[in-house]
């Protein structure tokens, strides 16, 4: 049993699961399967086909790309509105006889033939946007029915010119260096491919535009109740699209100086092919320029390929038909899939081990009591969640609400109480400044400070990003509690990195060091990580030298002493460990030692499973959500301990109606105030042997000026 | 690793990992509070099995025998004898001939002070849960499993038990024949209008039908799929059936019952009070497993909220088709309804969780 | 010498010299030249780039190809564009990079490939142009001088529908693809004879795209609006096909003078003895197949650079008309191969 448990802990020690999980959520991981498909095509190419990654191979490929890639953003800018283009192949044919009849028939500037294409492709751009977008016509019928009116038009116009097209060749140097000419082996025309490519990707990405062009795709009608000019984004598509095809076209007339009967022709199939396998979902709203040129390559190498083996054209026509349909496919599934694969993958248990411990019934100082069964009850379900409780110099409460609001009630009685501020969130761990100010830790927001008038100032809401990790922890998710060091820097612990506040249960069942512990200097202004992967970590506490602090990891069961400052600064060591239950907030208790509220007991099933963390990653996967097992968490208890450690009473309410779960109790005049985060009421209770004249305020920073 | 890459491969391909489903309670097993609102008859601690007689009934509560009149001014408690063990179940004849057994000595027919020992195998006589006399006057009996005696049903159900047998034995304590074997805890027992009977099975959640007369007859179910482990059965006015129903299933229990590395060292390293799985009753003992969605919050706990225990009854026609049910949910305390007895049209159920005999009304009454 | 003496003189030189007359037949000498022709060919690469395989002409030039390889030795390849444009020209591309001994080109018009063919032959590559020229001569033409057939054509046309000779001297003219060779120089050729005389009237001037379905369409559509149509100039039979049953389906079998011309394929020739055709103009496959492949070879053994001497062969026609069908016009694919 024991080698299997060490060799159980090893392998969750080494092997990251969470990362696939966290890969996942990345809004750039549609990308990665056809970068993986790219790879292995090139690869397999390579093989296959000798001297396939010479210059010159790479060379025609960048020309093709250029051509290719201009046509595939314009139909992803399309697709992306949450239309489609299909008329893409006969605006090329048209912007082409365009280029080549201004150049090789009329003979003007190439300044002016760039003009005259990109006018004609913005035209044809623009007649269906106006029908798409202004008309509210389906975008796939009309862009068909363009397509078949632009192609009748060539159709028409390009026999009467034929003869005289072929007939002549511009003189035009720049006509032909962007046709031939390459610049340290890499053709212009690739480089204006690339520079307009990362325009588009530029603002499609970072700039209201594409953002706008996103949510029209992703959400029509979310976009249009937010405010956007949905049909000017969709014409606005199409007339982009229209004009990057009249580019493409431009391109490839200087390339080719000719144009034939079936220029275009089923061009629209094979760009499709390329977007939807670089991940562009047909739905709309999701991909990018990025996508759309790795779909491009990959079209272009496959089919260049393809005749380079000299496989029929038929059959190659077969295969492309083939790879767009296992495309099509693979999208759909993974744009169904992809939220329900993460929520199973993410959770990702791992192994962690409490040591044995008798039943709490067998030890005099933790067997329940009823010390807390007729606590006076404050403000019965006008306050919801108030997971911490604090009373300033003049004896009023203070706690916060899941409703976002720190609620204050009156002393001596506490019968009244009004909102002392509006903070948002859900206000967790409070305390109070030298100047009495109100800092409190806002899970979902970050660490605020109130003053006493009750203006709402923020204090901190991000830290500094750490290199090595995927998810983007320089935002706060969940600040559970903090303290004020003497020189006013705030130390403050948020719980986990990798859920939500709505999720805080989930990472119990992870059992991982999510966590970290925080400090925001005033002085600077900035806050920075000082610890790292700690397990949920949740109340701090100053100790009285000043110079170091405790924190409690709650699934840990244990506290942890950390030095902040002098001699011992950075060192951590075990202030108590094996605790019989969850600890939840540490407070100063007036006897020199500390209060620390247990939100639950540990039972020995919850132990066991979590030493086994394939069974707790299956209980994820397989059943509800409700049906989890859990610490319980309908029994908690108040502890007082020693300031070295020693636990020498504890605190319950023996039928657990009215404090079921404690998270925080707060020491004043004698008396001890309980709060709980699923609780609907504050208990005041009155401790026998506390000093009847103590309060924190005093305790921390000496009397009042 | 590979079960993520697996699992990925198989929901891009469109199956999804098979959940750990239960039947819903749902039609005729719709949640509702009638038992909680039921009338308390008396509170007898550890009351497990109830029989009727002509002017009330005889109850068994952990080792003693009562018997339970019903008066105009409320009903009176009489203790008949006290036993050497815990009684494991009571049946009556019409004659008010009884039987019932003990985990320590087994099987006793006859009257209080008046008892005749029946020799049967250790391990049966251990572990007789329900019985029933048959009008020829043979008395049937069911075993629920050979290798746990009663008390110790938990670890029957962790360890998958299917030993339970159900035996009759002729008039006059003459042959024992087996008429059924292999049954995965057996806890409920009647006769049949046909003649044959109706066994609760528990472990497999459904009533079977046990031919008397031809042996080679496998047992075929007839109320099958309950959404809870079914108790003992007893005949209901009209020709129906009273089935009861002692514990919940939950989707975490079925989890358990299937994850064997962690149920084996379950059942090794801890005491069964803590065991995660189906339970009479709800503790507040701070050891006890709990379920994400038993928390409470804001003060209160959802009835809809996962729970160890339960209480249900459930009325069946004569086709064991059930026709209404009675519940105590998570936020009640009448859990563990372990017998239940028509008497005079009125049904009566016994809730070993709560310690409480209550009279149960009926839908005419209109109390829902 | 006695008499005995020279009699064993003449027994030994007998013995000695009758084996040595009798080994030493004329056998004839080593012709370098043969020895040469058949070896220095060995290991080289021909590719051959058409407009598509799959019809007669294509898979006609193949065989013959095909069949001197393997008695040459040499590879021979194809690359397969399948009538896209674009895919050709991305082929020809990748050939220039890989630099095979000579290619064949089959274009699909007069401009696409132009610059591409140059760019070979300037790499060094021998080409050789079949039956559609482009812009760019390169070392080799082999085919049909379009220009002729237009010609004799519009002659054939002239002569049938000039004043009094037909129903009217209506002419409906269906053309390929615009660019084309085979269109171009066609027309040019059509336009000479018809310029000398005014009085034969163009209806109809349109494109079909190779498209059989397309032709017919565009015929019925002009016998609609011109029922008294007098000649037609098609420019390949495999589309005239539809051409020829629009005429059929309008019942003006008689009437219309269907021109057309083609490979000389048997199914071609089939349709000229069904009265489908009126006339066929044949640019005879098989024999261009044997010219192509005497070109081939005399470059591939050729040590003048790519490009250096440019030749060309404009290859006699054939006029087939119903009295002349017979086996020499007509081919077909098993007999090339």
């Amino acid at each position: 049993m024991a080698v299997s448990d060490m060799l159980l802990r090893l392998r969750y020690r080494i092997v990251p699961d969470r990362l696939f999980g966290e890969l996942l959520t990345k809004s750039w991981i549609d990308n990665v399967i056809p970068v993986l498909v790219l790879a292995v095509t090139v690869l397999v190419m390579t093989v296959l086909i000798p001297g396939y990654l010479s210059t010159g191979n790479m060379a025609d490929l960048g020309r093709q790309v250029a051509e290719f890639g201009l046509i595939a953003i314009a139909l992803t800018i399309v697709i992306l509105s949450g239309g489609i283009d299909l008329s893409v192949g006969s605006v090329f044919a048209l912007t082409v006889l365009t280029a080549l009849v201004c150049m090789n028939v009329l003979g003007v500037p190439i300044g002016v033939a760039l003009a005259a294409t990109l006018g004609v492709g913005l035209v044809c751009g623009l007649l269906n946007g106006v029908l798409v977008g202004y008309l509210r016509l389906r975008a796939f019928i009309t862009t068909l029915v363009t397509l078949v009116i632009f192609r009748a038009i060539y159709d028409i116009v390009f026999p009467k010119l034929a003869s005289a097209i072929v007939a002549s060749m511009p003189s035009s140097f720049l006509w032909d260096y962007i046709g031939f000419g390459n610049v340290v082996g890499i053709p212009i025309s690739f480089l204006i491919f690339v520079a307009i490519a990362l325009v588009v990707h530029i603002v499609l990405s970072r700039m209201r535009p594409g953002w706008r062009l996103r949510a029209v795709g992703g959400a029509r009608r979310s976009a249009f109740n937010a405010g956007i000019n949905v049909k000017l984004t969709v014409c606005m598509a199409y007339a982009a699209s229209g004009v990057l095809t009249a580019m493409a076209a431009f391109l490839f007339s200087a390339r080719l100086g000719s144009t034939g009967a079936d220029t275009g022709i089923g061009l629209e199939i094979v760009i499709l092919t390329a977007v939807v396998l670089g991940g562009v979902s047909l739905g709309g709203g999701r991909g990018s320029v990025g996508g759309a040129i790795i779909g491009t390559v990959l079209v272009l190498i496959l089919s260049n390929s393809l005749i380079r083996m000299a496989v029929p054209g038929s059959l190659n026509q077969l295969i492309l038909g083939v790879v767009l349909v296992a495309a099509v496919l693979f999208d759909v599934k993974w744009v169904k899939n992809r939220g329900k694969i993460l929520s199973k993958v993410y959770v990702s248990p791992t192994y962690l081990a409490l040591k044995e411990r008798p039943r709490v019934a067998e030890d005099p100082v933790l067997a329940v009591n009823d010390r807390l069964g007729d606590a006076q009850q404050i403000g019965v379900g006008a306050v919801e969640g108030p997971e911490d409780v604090i009373l300033d110099r003049d004896g009023n409460l203070y706690t916060g609400t899941r409703h976002g609001n720190i609620v204050r009630f009156f002393a001596p009685d506490y019968n009244t109480h009004e909102i002392f501020a509006r903070v948002g969130g859900h206000p967790l761990g409070l305390a109070f400044t030298r100047d009495g100010d109100l800092v409190t830790c806002v899970g979902g927001m970050g660490v605020y400070r109130v003053t006493p008038d009750g203006t709402v100032h923020k204090v901190t809401d991000e830290t500094n990003r750490s290199a090595l990790s995927i998810i983007d922890d320089s935002r706060l998710r969940l600040p559970d509690d903090l303290d004020i060091a003497p020189d006013g820097r705030i130390f403050f612990s948020e719980a986990t990195i990798r859920y939500e506040m709505s999720e805080w249960a989930v990472d119990a069942l992870e059992g991982r060091g999510n966590g970290r512990l925080l400090c925001f200097d005033p002085k600077t202004g900035t806050t920075r990580t000082l610890l790292r992967g700690l397990v949920f970590p949740n109340g701090i506490t100053v100790c009285r030298d000043g110079q170091s602090l405790l924190f409690a990891e709650t699934w840990a069961c244990r506290i942890m002493r950390y030095w902040f400052d002098g001699p011992n600064k950075g060192k951590r060591e075990t202030f108590v460990d094996n605790l019989p239950g969850y600890p939840d907030n540490v407070n100063r208790a007036s006897n020199g030692g500390y209060w620390v509220a247990l939100l639950g007991m540990r039972t020995k099933t919850f132990d066991l499973a979590m030493r086994k963390p394939g069974f707790r990653r299956r209980m994820a996967k397989r059943i509800a959500a409700d049906e989890w097992l859990f610490p319980n968490i309908n029994r908690g208890c108040v502890i007082r301990m020693t300031a070295d450690g020693t636990i020498t009473d504890s605190y319950w309410d023996a039928d657990g109606e009215k404090h079921p779960s404690i998270t925080s109790m707060r020491e004043h005049k004698g008396y001890l105030f309980l709060g709980g985060v699923s609780n609907n009421r504050i208990g005041r209770v009155r401790i026998a042997d506390a000093d009847p004249d103590w309060t924190a305020p005093d305790d921390y920073w000496g009397d009042a000026e | 690793m590979s079960g993520l890459i697996t699992s990925l491969m198989r929901n891009l391909l469109g199956y999804s990992d098979t959940g750990i489903s239960i039947p819903p309670m749902d039609n005729m097993f719709k949640p509702n509070n009638r038992l909680e609102a039921a009338k308390i008859v008396t509170r007898i601690d550890g009351l497990d099995d109830i029989a009727p007689t002509t002017d009330g009934f005889l109850c068994s509560a952990r080792d003693a025998l009562l018997r339970v009149s019903l008066g105009p001014d409320g009903a009176r408690v009489e203790k008949l004898d006290r036993l050497d063990g815990a009684i494991t179940f009571l049946a009556a004849r019409a004659d008010g001939e009884l039987a019932l057994a003990t985990e320590k000595r087994g099987l006793r027919i006859g009257r209080p002070g008046a008892w005749r020992s029946v020799e049967l195998p250790e391990d049966q006589a251990r572990c007789l849960t329900a019985g029933c006399f048959l009008p020829d006057g043979s008395l049937t009996l069911c075993v629920g499993s050979v290798r746990n005696p009663a008390s110790a049903w938990k670890r029957d159900l962790m360890q998958h038990g299917a030993s339970g047998c159900v035996f009759s034995i002729a008039p006059d304590c003459g042959s024992v024949r087996m008429l059924a074997d292999g049954l995965g805890f057996p806890y409920g027992i009647v006769s049949l209008e046909d003649g044959a009977l109706a066994v609760s099975e528990s472990w497999r959640h459904r009533v079977l039908r046990v031919e008397t007369e031809a042996k080679s007859v496998r047992p075929a179910p007839m109320l099958s799929n309950l959404p809870a482990y079914p108790a003992r059965i007893a005949p209901s006015a009209e020709g129906g059936y009273l089935l009861a129903l002692f514990a919940p299933r939950r989707q975490l229990f079925e989890m358990i019952l299937i994850e064997d590395e962690y149920r084996m060292e379950m059942m090794e390293t801890i005491d069964p009070s803590e065991w995660v799985g189906p339970d009479l009753r709800q503790t507040d003992d701070p050891d006890q497993p709990l379920q994400q969605g038993s928390v409470r919050q804001m003060g209160i706990l959802k009835p809809w909220a996962p729970s160890r225990s339960y209480g249900l009854v459930v009325r069946c026609d004569a086709s064991m088709t059930p026709v209404e049910s009675w519940h105590s949910r998570a936020d009640g305390t009448r859990h563990g309804i372990t017998a239940t007895c028509e008497r005079g049209g009125v049904v009566f159920a016994a809730s070993k969780g709560a310690g409480e005999l209550l009279h149960l009304s009926d839908e005419r009454e209109g109390a829902q | 010498m006695s008499k005995s003496l020279l009699i064993k003189l003449m027994a030994v030189a007998w013995v000695v010299f009758v084996p040595f007359a009798a080994q030493a037949q004329n056998k004839g000498l080593e012709n370098p030249r043969s020895t040469a022709f058949h070896g220095e060919l060995e290991g080289k690469n021909v590719v051959f780039l058409p407009l598509s395989m799959g019809f007669d002409l294509t898979e006609g030039w193949a065989a013959k190809m095909r069949q001197q390889a393997e008695r040459l030795n040499y590879n021979f390849e194809i690359r397969d564009p399948a009538w896209s444009t674009d895919a050709g020209t991305r082929a020809l591309q990748s050939l220039i990079g890989e630099k095979p001994d000579l290619i064949v080109a089959h274009n699909p018009d007069i401009q696409s490939y132009a610059r591409l063919l140059a760019r070979a032959q300037a790499e060094g590559i021998k080409v050789i142009q079949i039956n559609l020229e482009s812009n760019t001569q390169t070392d080799s033409y082999v085919g049909a001088d379009w220009t002729e057939i237009g010609q004799q054509a519009a002659l054939a046309v002239v002569d049938r529908c000039a004043e009094g000779k037909g129903v009217s001297s209506k002419v409906a003219i269906d053309t390929g693809v615009p660019t084309a060779a085979s269109d171009v120089f066609q027309l040019d050729g059509i336009y000479r004879v018809l310029d000398q005389h005014p009085e034969i009237e163009v209806v109809s001037q349109q494109a079909t795209e190779y498209n059989p379905e397309k032709a017919r369409a565009i015929m019925e559509t002009v016998l609609q609006q011109h029922p008294d149509l007098c000649g037609a100039i098609g420019i390949w039979d495999n589309q005239d096909t539809g051409t020829a049953s629009a005429i059929q389906q309008a019942g003006k079998g008689d009437q219309v003078f269907l021109v057309t011309s083609g490979g000389g394929n048997m199914v071609g020739c089939e349709n000229v003895s069904k009265g489908l055709f009126s006339l066929y103009i044949s640019y005879n496959v098989p024999l261009q197949g044997d010219i192509l492949n005497a070109e081939i070879a005399r470059l591939l053994r050729s040590d003048a650079d790519a490009g250096e001497m440019k030749a060309m062969y404009f290859n006699p026609l054939t006029l087939i008309t119903k009295d002349d069908v017979n086996q020499r016009n007509c081919w077909t694919l098993e007999d090339l191969q």
